[in-house]
């Protein structure tokens, strides 16, 4: 038998050994890290990260552990609690400690934390050390401040008959919603309420601008605000990325005038760029148009490809004067690009202005003296797909038209003009449609969309001009006719004169976004007409003042957040404890349970209380505990959430 | 009570060489030099484990942790040098003295860490070389001849430099593993004895074939202390006792 083949059976022993052997083995002081791999290794800045180390004492005598941490750069908060503490034997109560470490980083570069763990004279360094390198690789942040603007914004409103404040979130401020109509809640579909809350710039927001997941009731579920105003999302949905749901948006700034002139209303600052989260609200990648494209607001879909269909602008310099606009003026062209997202390559680009003869547009190129000379001919804003075919559907709200395009070949397979005048007579007054958003494919044919018939200039509302509402239209190839199938309109009627959406639920619901009027509904399939518009209405409710959201969507969602609960402890002069409990994003806490003691390894409950809203108050009378901890408990009583341990 | 026994030895090696039925004349007696070279293997008595105290808080036995031992033999390399006697006596037909030299090889220990000395916490594997070399003045007595066959004694004192090193130890799956106390190598020098007996086969005037038994103490062996917490203690085996098997070649020159 050659040494070599001893020894690889010597080795095979020792290891079978060790595996065997680990029926036997114990850790005096166990350790569990959550989440299991800590704090990632690259980390996106500004979004805050949280691990927490348990020590679980697993002998029969009590044992005192001893914690060290060492730091290399900063952003690193590291509560120290167990440090020193003295863990209670085996089965009994106090037997083991949690202790938080959160980071967050305010730029980029390497960071660096590991925790040493003593007990008698064992040393162990706890794996993994947490390290952070920010300077290669990591997931980069886009849109992180507005495009600039010499005018004053307005700052926010926070008005608390019309704007959230939490005791243990303190910077979150979402806007609270009026609800007008609600029904029986079986009828309604199931899901969230999701919006993007901003208003033109010459209002105040009531609320922080950013992304809210709001339940029926109007009670936030989950809420992302953004620390400027002239910063906004839009589109904010969920969608399916590799066959996980996840959270897209669009983030950065929507000209409005007067602090954003120098684009045409409601076109997207350069700056501006996507973002995907999963269900831990982790951003797991941003997107930005190519070819010195800007980030357009008005769509970003993800495909079953797990690719990305999305609008670019740009600004185009044109003499426009054959068009009646200015010599020197400029064209806001549109181009449609798709992303393979596991790439991030471009796979597709198609120019709006190699394709629609600028001649379709129903805005004067006059127009552009408002914005710069920069005028606004197309303004497309939806990107749909058709099943079973590589065609896309797309609107163009300043031609009133959807077109479907063939993707292989650039060429339109048909164009669909809101006044009849395309490939589809429409002669049905009813099934008109002008300045049209969101168009999507129900069948082949089949097409929903918003029909806001509003305006040229938002600011004048034509009198008589139709309401807006959500359509459906049947189209018939053999004729070529369009025809009306369903209306969705608003009660009481309204004109909005920009953005909205009607989007299609799995139950046939409709649930529409009324953009610029800052209105939401849920209608049965039926709907209604312009004078039946209180039929069918399940659900409507409305943004305070002049907020307004680009789209509004129902969606299923759950939540899972890496990071803990959020506990404040509140001691009122009559020595009176409020417990206030909150976890932003979680969905699915039923019931919140009070923890407190005075010493951090040996808390008891003390109270518990059901989740009805974003934060629960809990009081717990006069005690004379220092530390207190909440939990977080499903609707099968099982603890999902754990707070970090404080004190009052 | 160890080097007592090797001062008997001698007296008594003495006390018969004197006495008048092993007395000879000179001129009947010649002497030698010789060289031994043998090899053989080694029995070490090792103790059933080796403590550590782990903490002097801790009530007993949670304030130990043990080392089990799982020793294997060890090979045993022997040289010898000096001087023979002979004679045509048929009582100690010969007898010599010279210097014992022997190199014990390296015997790797390894044992199990049983934590706070509870069997469910025997959570490393550990290893452990040990060598000694071991160098004695000796002395050996043939006390009868039979045709060939000379059985034999002996005994000698002398010092073992005993070599402890490469401390290291792996935990079982799914422990946390520790900073290793990496105790230190160290050679003590301590005193060493042996004593035996055997039979020698003379297989020409020159050449003599030898098997035996030796009862060897090579005393203490304990590792320097070890690193950070662990500074002040070492991995001791106590006293070390062989029982070992010989086989050796001597030419008288």
């Amino acid at each position: 038998m050659s040494r070599e083949l001893i020894m690889r059976y010597f080795w095979a022993m020792v290891y079978f050994t060790l595996g065997f052997g680990s029926t036997f083995a114990d850790n005096p002081i166990d350790v569990t890290l959550t989440p299991r791999m800590g704090l990632p290794a690259k980390s996106v800045i500004g979004t805050k990260y949280t691990a927490a180390y348990t020590f679980t004492n697993n002998l029969s005598i009590p044992k005192k552990i001893h914690l060290y941490p060492s730091t290399t750069g900063s952003g690193f908060d590291y509560d120290g609690i167990c440090n020193n503490i003295t863990l209670a034997p085996k089965g009994k109560k106090g037997n083991s400690c949690t202790t938080y470490i959160q980071f967050q980083s305010s730029s980029a570069g390497f960071a660096k934390f590991e925790l040493t763990l003593r007990y008698d004279k064992n040393i162990i360094h706890l794996l993994p050390p947490f390290i952070n390198d920010l300077s290669t690789n990591s997931t980069p942040l886009c849109a992180l401040t507005p495009y600039p603007t010499d005018y004053q914004v307005p700052e926010p409103t926070f008005d608390p008959n019309y704007v959230w404040s939490f005791v243990s979130a303190p910077s979150l401020h979402p806007m609270k919603i009026s609800l007008l109509t609600q029904t029986i809640v079986p009828k309604l579909a199931p899901g969230f309420i999701f919006n993007t809350p901003y208003t033109f710039s010459s209002n105040s927001n009531y609320g922080q601008t950013g992304s809210i997941m709001a339940d029926n009731d109007g009670n936030p579920i989950w809420f992302r605000p953004l620390d400027n105003v002239s910063l906004m999302n839009a589109d904010f949905r969920v969608q399916s990325l590799y066959g996980s749901p996840v959270l897209t948006f669009w983030q950065g700034t929507t000209a409005t005038p007067p602090a954003y002139t120098n684009l045409p209303a409601g076109a997207s600052e350069p700056g501006a760029c996507f973002y995907i989260l999963d269900n831990h609200y982790n951003v797991i990648q941003t997107i930005s148009a190519f070819n010195g494209f800007v980030s357009d607001q008005h769509e970003f879909l993800i495909t079953p490809r797990n690719t990305a269909l999305f609008f670019g602008t740009q600004v185009v310099p044109m003499d426009l004067s054959s068009y009646k606009g200015p010599k020197h003026g400029a064209i806001h062209n549109y181009s449609i690009q798709e992303v393979d997202l596991a790439t991030n390559q471009l796979i597709f680009f198609w120019d709006a202005l190699e394709h629609i003869p600028l001649s379709s547009t129903k805005v004067p190129a006059a127009t552009a003296e408002q914005s710069n000379n920069v005028w606004d001919p197309y303004h497309l804003n939806s990107i749909g797909l058709i099943e079973g075919s590589n065609d896309i559907l797309f609107s163009s709200r300043n031609t009133w038209t959807i077109y479907r395009l063939n993707k292989s070949t650039g060429k339109f397979v048909w164009r669909l003009v809101g006044d009849g005048k395309g490939d589809f007579s429409i002669p049905n007054n009813h099934a008109h449609f002008s300045w049209q958003h969101d168009a999507r494919i129900l069948s082949e044919n089949i097409i929903s969309m918003f029909d806001d018939n509003c305006c040229e200039n938002g600011d004048n509302v034509p009198p008589g001009t139709p309401y807006s509402h959500g359509l459906v239209l049947r189209l018939d190839f053999t004729k070529m006719v369009a025809k009306l199938q369903r209306s969705y309109y608003h009660d009481p009627n309204v004109n909005t004169s920009s953005q909205g959406n009607t989007q299609n639920l799995n139950n046939g619901n409709k649930f529409l976004g009324f953009g610029s009027e800052g209105y939401f509904t849920e209608y049965t399939a039926e709907g209604n007409t312009k004078n039946t518009s209180s039929d069918n209405v399940l659900y409507s409710a409305q943004m305070p003042g002049n907020n307004m959201s680009y789209r509004s969507f129902r969606n299923i969602w759950v939540g899972q957040p890496d990071y803990p609960p959020s506990i404040v402890v509140d001691i009122a002069n009559n020595n009176s404890i409020t417990v206030y409990a909150s976890w932003n994003g979680a969905t699915e806490v039923a019931k919140w349970q009070v923890y407190a003691g005075n010493q951090p390894t040996s808390l008891s409950l003390i109270s518990s209380a059901p989740k009805l809203e974003f934060e629960t108050a809990m009081n717990i009378g006069s005690g004379s505990w220092t530390f207190f901890q909440i939990k977080a408990l499903n609707n099968k009583g099982e603890v999902i959430g754990v707070s970090m341990i404080v004190t009052a | 009570m160890k080097w007592n026994l090797s001062l008997v030895t001698c007296i008594i090696l003495i006390f018969l060489y004197h006495q008048p039925v092993f007395s000879i004349t000179h001129s009947e007696e010649q002497n030698h030099w010789f060289l031994t070279v043998g090899s053989g293997i080694q029995f070490p008595d090792f103790p059933a484990n080796m403590k550590v105290v782990n903490s002097y808080e801790n009530p007993p036995t949670y304030n130990l942790d043990l080392y089990s031992i799982n020793n294997s033999n060890s090979a045993i390399l022997t040289l010898v040098g000096g001087k023979r006697w002979q004679n045509k006596r048929l009582l100690v037909p010969s007898y010599s003295l010279g210097i014992f030299w022997q190199y014990i090889f390296n015997n790797k220990i390894n044992g199990q860490v049983s934590q706070y000395s509870l069997p469910e916490m025997t959570n490393y594997v550990y290893r452990l070389n040990i060598n000694s070399n071991i160098i004695l003045v000796s002395g050996k007595m043939n006390l009868v001849q039979y045709q060939k066959l000379f059985p034999y004694i002996q005994g000698g004192i002398g010092a073992a430099f005993n070599n402890i090193s490469n401390y290291e130890e792996v935990p079982f799956l799914g422990i946390i593993p520790r900073v290793s106390p990496n105790f230190g190598n160290t050679i003590i020098n301590k005193f060493a004895f042996n004593i035996g007996a055997g039979i020698d086969l003379q297989l020409s005037p020159q050449w003599i074939l030898s098997a035996g038994y030796l009862y060897q103490d090579i005393n203490s062996i304990h590792s320097n202390p070890g690193q950070e917490t662990w500074r002040n203690d070492v991995l001791s085996l106590g006293s070390l006792h062989c029982n070992e098997l010989l086989a050796m070649l001597t030419f008288v020159i």
